[in-house]
């Protein structure tokens, strides 16, 4: 009966996701300072303007030709890509959007963008769909900013962030159990903007499940933003 | 595209493509994969052309075209089928009369020139796909080499300033962003779906319908137009990339089709949960039923058509498109007035859009 009790109360102490709907982190964060930290990869056979003025809005902007392999995007938080005359090494004859498309079923939690100026090619619909977001090469430089800044807050956005985690977890495999016992340790570490917990939280599991939470770890952006917070107010 | 072949035709690994007069009967069906029809058509396409029985007494024909031999089989041509073999192979319902050789000589004329327009149309097809993807991006280029030019002009010192300049390359920035909008008003006709592509973001709709009017400045100083926008509005919804394409659509259809030296006037009136804008301009006559159609994919009332103005009855169209998808109502209503100009009469034009909560 106390045993019961204890475990009850236990369940009822962990935090959850909802915990953080009025957390300010990104409140007082200049954008400016966001944009540096976030690492962006433009695949473009061909290179264009707009990668030199998104550099000058102090965007870090990498630009590649082409990938012949996706480690080549793994360094990366956001990768815009052409959806053609890239991705030849993938032999297939849809090109960039085949890349796409393999880029999001490799790295859910990276944002994918599509540019093009085929939007009217109905072929290539269904791979436009897989990608987070959709520009027209030509696109005003407004809404570049508009666009890579409203993805870069979702990407250090911690409550959107854990709604990926989350379903990046359960898609591979690891129990709800463990999901919860991850999202009340999250979201104690960014209340008391101390990773440690969370970081070991996969150590005593299983292999597969370990393996697993680390992934996700290792790459979690809001840790690096809660974690500049901090130096910031040193 | 593709050729039409009235008669069955064979395809080299595709087995027999029915014809679009006379199917393909059962037997062929299910047995033109045999060893024994496989070697008939083997031996067909290393023969000459001409006329053939096959296996099965039905009749094949081979003729040449360019590089390439085709093959209608699986028909009955006078004098050349074996009436005893097809006898119980054909199923009543299908269509399979016998062809005399002149009927045989028209159906193979008729395929061959659907077969060179099948040809051009794709060649056409492809390159404008290829053209459009180039020129988008190149228009791309141009966009942002134009406002980099203005933010530069525009970091500079008053004395620096050369004000000429700073308007010809606003100028380019302005055209360059209509040739955008153009193309996709066209990739929103080709393709509906790409008018929810991507994903929504945070808008300000007065910022949009300012920076079109900026856009469009070149065209409406050209007819003496003057674009008044009043009131003010803060709000901003999440949308699509396409919705820049509404403040588009309706002031390039008011400055068209409005005569020389008049007002379009927009007034935004925001509530605390709604916001309406409103387009006032002149506009050729509109009835009550015509208004009716006015939203209807291709339509053109009659006096639009008598103004002698170009269009092709989509930009309404795509607009009230566009707002559907982001929950906006959108009316038209036209009040006629006593202005006549080269005999048609002119009216207030009003669109009026009302946003009442954020979609």
């Amino acid at each position: 009966m106390i045993s019961s009790l204890f475990v009850k109360n236990k369940k009822q102490a962990r935090k959850e996701i909802a915990d953080l709907t009025n957390n300010n982190i990104l409140n007082d964060f200049d954008i400016t300072e966001l944009r540096k930290k976030i690492e962006i990869l433009f695949v473009d056979d061909e290179n264009f303007r707009i990668i030199e003025l998104l550099k000058k809005h102090r965007y870090n902007v990498t630009y590649k030709n082409d990938i012949s392999d996706l480690n080549d995007a793994l360094a990366y938080d956001i990768i815009l890509c052409d959806i053609r005359g890239v991705g030849k090494e993938f032999d297939s004859p849809h090109e960039g959007a085949y890349l796409i498309k393999e880029l999001k079923a490799n790295y859910p939690r990276k944002v994918v963008i599509a540019y093009s100026g085929s939007t009217y090619d109905t072929t290539y619909t269904q791979y436009f769909n897989l990608a987070d977001h959709v520009m027209l090469k030509d696109s005003t430089i407004d809404h570049w900013t508009n666009v890579l800044d409203s993805e870069i807050k979702k990407m250090v956005d911690p409550v959107v962030q854990w709604g990926k985690i989350r379903q990046e977890l359960l898609d591979k495999g690891v129990s709800i159990n463990v999901v919860s016992g991850l999202e009340d340790e999250y979201v104690s570490a960014i209340m008391s903007k101390n990773f440690d917990s969370f970081k070991n939280y996969g150590a005593d599991r299983g292999d597969a499940t370990k393996n697993v939470v680390n992934s996700v770890v290792k790459t979690l952006l809001v840790q690096l933003l809660v974690e500049g917070i901090i130096n910031g107010s040193k | 595209m593709e050729a039409s072949n009235l008669l069955p035709i064979y395809l080299i690994g595709y087995e027999i493509k029915d014809g679009y007069l006379i199917k393909m009967n059962d037997f062929c069906r299910k047995n033109c994969n045999s060893k024994k029809c496989e070697d008939h058509y083997k031996k067909i396409f290393a023969s000459d052309v001409g006329i053939y029985e096959c296996p099965h007494g039905f009749t094949t024909y081979a003729f040449q075209y360019g590089p390439n031999k085709e093959i209608f089989t699986s028909f009955k041509l006078k004098d050349h089928f074996n009436k005893k073999k097809v006898k119980g192979k054909f199923q009543e319902n299908i269509f399979s009369p016998v062809l005399t050789e002149q009927q045989l000589n028209d159906i193979v004329v008729e395929y061959l020139r659907s077969y060179k327009i099948a040809l051009e149309h794709n060649e056409a097809v492809s390159f404008i796909k290829d053209g459009l993807h180039e020129i988008r991006g190149l228009n791309g280029q141009v966009l942002t080499y134009s406002e980099e030019l203005v933010e530069r002009m525009n970091n500079l010192s008053n004395k620096k300033q050369d004000k000429e300049s700073l308007e010809m390359a606003r100028s380019i920035s302005a055209t360059s962003f209509i040739i955008a909008s153009r193309f996709s008003a066209y990739d929103a006709t080709v393709n509906p779906e790409s008018l929810k592509l991507g994903s929504k973001y945070s808008t300000s709709i007065y910022g949009k319908f300012h920076m079109c009017k900026k856009c469009l400045l070149g065209e409406t100083k050209r007819k003496e137009l003057r674009i008044n926008i009043r009131g003010e509005s803060t709000k901003k919804i999440n949308t699509y990339q396409t919705f820049d394409l509404i403040p588009f659509l309706l002031l390039d259809n008011a400055i068209k089709y409005s005569p020389n030296g008049q007002d379009i006037d927009i007034r935004f009136s925001e509530k605390s949960d709604e916001l309406i804008i409103t387009i006032e301009s002149c506009g050729p006559f509109l009835s009550e039923s015509e208004i009716e159609m006015i939203f209807t994919k291709n339509y053109r009332a009659p006096s639009a058509i008598e103004t002698g103005v170009q269009g092709s009855g989509i930009g309404l169209f795509l607009a009230q498109q566009i707002c559907e998808l982001h929950k906006i109502a959108i009316k038209i209503s036209f009040q006629k007035s006593d202005y006549i100009d080269k005999k048609v009469t002119y009216g207030c034009f009003k669109v009026e859009l009302k946003l009442s909560a954020t979609p």
